[in-house]
């Protein structure tokens, strides 16, 4: 009798908790157009406050002392992405920061929604943790690209990319040490030399 | 049927009588219990003779003259199992030895934490358990953490210090009670366990399940109530000296005074606590845990004016300085910073207790609680101020309580009235401190309905100067079945306050530049901003940021208890706590510097769930075994519509970027899944030994986000499980001396990244001078 009594409490409290599990679903990898990858850009490593600046059309870096002119289209300092139009150069740069997407998903930029670069802060691909590119992890102190963002560029001479941060860390590691070396970037693209907003 | 027996006994009787009616012998001997003490007023009946005595102080009895024969005599006392022997009695027999064994822990355990009055732990309808200070000794546990650590359900983190999580609730959600008063001093919601010796502490008593209905604030997740010692014996003195790993050194010493009508007692305890602390990481020239230096002061005094008026004081005073030093980089150039941080805690209350009748009695009590911190930091080289930091909290208190005996179908009606004042000064708090105050009343209803069901139903309001007042309603309820099994529910409500933090703040981060405003000064705050223009864009109107909630929970919880006798204890409980208006920060606008600015709101709805259970056995002689397990599930109902709406995205295995799915959500991060405890124990009773072995199961655990969304959903964002084992062996020496060594963490697990305060494996060396006997 007493046995059967934490039995049965036993069960209801079991089947109370017990949840069926499902199996996670992965979507089939379509590959589109073919992406240029970037590894281990430096973004001003040496603290130093000044930009890296970076041309898209032939994946090259340009001088700090072009930094007024309209030879670069992206430059990269710490966490801050740049483009080259208004307080920070001469060039017709924008940004859109697309969410909850993909990169190969992502076929046309809109007509709207380009964001230049008024005023030095905030810039216009947002700064701070979960705003831009980054989310900030406090307990694994990392920093790590959002998943689902992509990150589309006009260019300084009026073309268009497509812009996918895959890491902040050196190498992009699969698993970061927060003593990894950081304002390295790795990052793919997709550049539309005919200045039409198709990536396809 | 009855009628038959009867006449058979008589028979019996009667046969008996035939046979030994000429012979007669005398019976004599002792009656023990287990530790060898005489047992005093036991009944030793021969029920074939119609013969009853009762032993005397010394365990004595004796039958002088008895007829020869074959006898059923049985050996009974309240207090322990009833022992039935049969005795051929030809010839005299003295000195025989009866050994008893205590019968079921009803007349053991009392608790008072759960519902402020004294009940029975085993058919109490709340949750509850005790650590005695015996455990705590065999353990070889010098602070809270530890004592907690081994607990059923309780999982001891650290970060900002040491905290308790239970029901799977962030520590916050635990109120922390020093002799039934809240401590106060909690960092970043934490308050730091480590700051409790246990040297002195009597009981720790452990409610789960929300208790605001009679504490307030904080005692969502349960209520954790430490009890000091009380001085209860003419003259004692007792002393402790610990060495170990680290340059551990701790030395405890307690004097305890009663006079002889027991009208006066004074119980004076004192703590020196030393450790270096340890560096796991050989490249970092700071310490993972610093070194400690702490004192503790604690007095406890009572004075009796008659046996129904009472007056109790006690006092605590615990200070303590951390060393540590970090490097700070600037320009290039790396140099070394010493810092200094000092704690100071202090915790007085008065308690005037009034019986006027059997019907009525009355407690008022007054409680004044501080805490303080600094820190300073200095470059090591130059000795150049690098910064600093204060931070001082105050709480002041008066209440009373009422208990109304047999009064309307109630056992006990219990009614309390009181106020607060809390202040708080600090760098980072609007205008450099405020000040807030607190009024409230409780009441409790608890009716044995019939012997068997007991009901429990509580209800407290608080009414705050700087958010929205709060009812917190509770009923439990139990029912025994059987005598030895108790089934309990009890649903109710619990909340906590914004804290400080939350309603003052007014902060910026010096490094990364962001900014985070209490809510109550919000609109203060943005206008200063705005003056010195350092607001870019605003996304909500400080006017339109509303005056914020407790954070407010729906508790449920079943379980039951069931003892056979001492040999064997079994619990369980199953619990599901929801909160709601979880209060989390709320993105305002963001600033010129690009960063952001942040407020608070009443925002997330979480969930925690599980099931609760523990087995402890003593049923093999000596050989003691305890097994707790928790299993729990939370939740974030918020993520959840998230994921369900698909706003979350992840990398998938294939490279591309999804959204999350359902079951991929793995819930709060710091929750096991699985978690429990194993402990082993085994005593020699002759000589006065014991040793003890605990292994302490933590299954894998969500850590950090490593993969961008801010929420757990990957396997590489898991701590692995881990298994600790601790070992004591004690061994009392000339009845005053006590030496026990112990290892922690047997095994030397350690893992810098996820469980940066276990140095790997400790040893200690502890002595024990106990003159309280004499």
């Amino acid at each position: 009798m007493k046995h059967t009594h934490i039995l049965i409490l036993s069960f209801i409290a079991m089947a109370l908790v017990i949840s069926c599990s499902k199996e996670v679903t992965e979507p089939n990898n379509t590959n589109t157009a073919r992406s240029t990858t970037i590894s281990n850009l430096p973004a001003d490593t040496g603290k130093t406050g000044h930009f890296t600046f970076f041309r898209l059309s032939d994946s090259s870096f340009v001088e700090l002392s072009d930094s007024n002119t309209a030879k670069w289209d992206l430059g990269f300092a710490s966490t801050t992405i740049i483009v080259n139009s208004g307080v920070r150069g001469p060039g017709q740069g924008a940004a859109i920061v697309l969410r909850q997407t993909d990169f190969n998903s992502v076929t046309e930029a809109p007509e709207t929604g380009w964001v230049t670069e008024t005023q030095l802060a905030p810039p216009a691909i947002p700064t701070g943790s979960d705003n831009g590119w980054y989310h900030y992890d406090g307990a694994a102190q990392t920093i790590t690209a959002i998943p689902g963002v992509v990150l589309l560029i006009r260019t300084s001479d009026g073309k268009y990319a497509k812009l996918q941060v895959i890491s902040y860390y050196k190498d992009a590691p699969q698993v970061i040490d927060p003593n990894d070396k950081t304002r390295m970037y790795t990052f793919r693209y997709v550049y539309q030399p005919d200045g039409t907003k198709k990536f396809q | 049927m009855r009628k038959f027996f009867l006449i058979c006994c008589i028979l019996v009787f009667e046969c008996v009588l035939l046979k030994s009616s000429d012979k007669t012998v005398h019976i004599s001997g002792n009656v023990y219990n287990q530790k060898n003490d005489d047992i005093s007023y036991v009944t030793v009946k021969i029920s074939d003779l119609k013969q009853t005595v009762a032993t005397n102080s010394k365990g004595y009895f004796s039958f002088p003259t008895i007829p020869a024969g074959k006898y059923n005599i049985r050996f009974s006392h309240i207090s322990y199992h009833t022992l039935d022997t049969v005795l051929d009695l030809n010839n005299n027999l003295d000195d025989i030895k009866i050994v008893l064994y205590p019968s079921d822990k009803k007349t053991d355990e009392i608790v008072v934490t759960s519902t402020r009055t004294y009940k029975h732990l085993e058919n109490l309808p709340i949750p509850a358990d005790v650590i005695s200070d015996k455990d705590i000794e065999n353990h070889g546990i010098l602070k809270l953490d530890g004592a907690l650590s081994e607990q059923l359900g309780l999982n001891v983190l650290n970060n900002h210090g040491s905290g308790v999580q239970l029901q799977g609730l962030d520590a916050d959600y635990t109120l922390i009670l020093l002799n039934g008063e809240p401590v106060a001093g909690r960092t970043g919601g934490i308050l730091d366990l480590s700051r409790f010796t246990l040297g002195n502490v009597q009981r720790i008593e452990v409610v789960r399940g929300p208790s605001s209905s009679l504490y307030g604030s904080n005692a969502l997740a349960g209520v954790i109530n430490i009890i000091t010692e009380k001085p209860s014996i003419p003259l004692g003195l007792k002393t402790s000296l610990r060495y170990g790993s680290n340059s551990l050194l701790d030395l405890t010493g307690n004097v305890q005074y009663t006079d002889d009508e027991h009208k006066l007692g004074v119980d004076l305890f004192i703590n020196r606590y030393f450790t270096k602390g340890f560096n796991l990481k050989e490249t970092n020239l700071g310490q993972t845990v610093p070194e400690v230096e702490s004192y503790t002061f604690n007095t406890d005094i009572f004075y009796n004016f008659s046996l129904n008026t009472n007056l109790k004081f006690s006092g605590r005073v615990n200070f303590d300085n951390d060393k540590n030093k970090f490097t700070v980089i600037a320009s290039g150039d790396s140099s070394l910073v010493n810092t200094l941080v000092k704690n100071d805690e202090t915790n007085f209350s008065i308690k005037f207790n009034h019986k006027f009748s059997d019907k009525i009695d009355l407690e008022a009590r007054a409680y004044t609680t501080s805490f303080g911190t600094k820190t300073n930091s200095n470059y090591a080289a130059t000795g150049e101020f690098y910064s600093d930091y204060s931070f001082w909290q105050g709480t002041k208190k008066m209440e009373i309580q009422s208990n109304l005996y047999s009064f309307l179908f109630a056992n006990i009606i219990t009614a309390g009235l009181g106020g607060e004042i809390d202040n708080v000064e600090a760098g980072q708090i609007a205008n450099g401190g405020q000040s807030a105050n607190l009024l409230y009343g409780y009441f409790q209803y608890d009716s044995n309905i019939d012997s068997n069901f007991n009901l429990i139903a509580s209800i407290r309001y608080d009414s705050h100067s700087d958010y929205n007042p709060h009812f917190s309603p509770k009923i439990a309820v139990s029912y025994n079945p059987l005598t030895n099994l108790t089934l309990r529910a009890s649903i109710g409500n619990g909340f906590k306050a914004p804290d400080f933090e939350q309603l003052y703040l007014d902060w910026t981060n010096p490094f990364a530049g962001y900014s985070v405003l209490g809510v109550a000064y919000v609109e203060e705050g943005i206008r200063k901003m705005n003056d010195q223009g350092i607001i870019d864009t605003l996304f909500i109107q400080p006017k339109n940021i509303s005056k914020l909630y407790p954070e407010s929970s729906f508790s449920l919880d079943f379980g039951f208890n069931y003892y056979y006798d001492k040999y064997f204890e079994f619990k369980a409980n199953a619990f599901r706590n929801n909160i709601s208006d979880m209060i989390e920060f709320l993105r305002i606008g963001i600033k010129k510097n690009g960063q952001n600015l942040h407020t608070y709101t009443n925002l997330n709805r979480i969930y925690t769930q599980g099931i609760e259970a523990k087995i402890k056995s003593e049923l093999i002689g000596n050989f003691m075994i305890e097994i707790n397990y928790q299993f729990l599930q939370t939740g974030d109902e918020d993520v959840l519509d998230k994921i369900r709406n698909k706003k979350i995205y992840k990398r998938g295995s294939t490279g591309i970027d999804r959204p999350v799915q359902e079951v991929e959500y793995g819930g709060l991060f710091y929750r096991p899944e699985h978690s429990g405890a194993l402990k082993l124990q085994y005593n020699w009773v002759d000589e006065n030994a014991n040793i003890s072995i605990r292994a302490l199961f933590k299954g894998q655990y969500g850590w950090a986000d490593l993969n961008g969304n801010g929420i757990l959903d990957d396997k590489s964002e898991y701590a692995p499980p881990t298994v600790i084992w601790n070992l004591t062996a004690s061994k009392e020496l000339f009845s005053l001396l006590t030496l026990q060594l112990g290892i922690d963490n047997i095994l030397g697990y350690k893992d810098i990244r996820m469980l940066s305060v276990s140095p790997g494996t400790t040893f200690y060396i502890n002595l024990t001078l106990n003159l309280n006997k004499y």
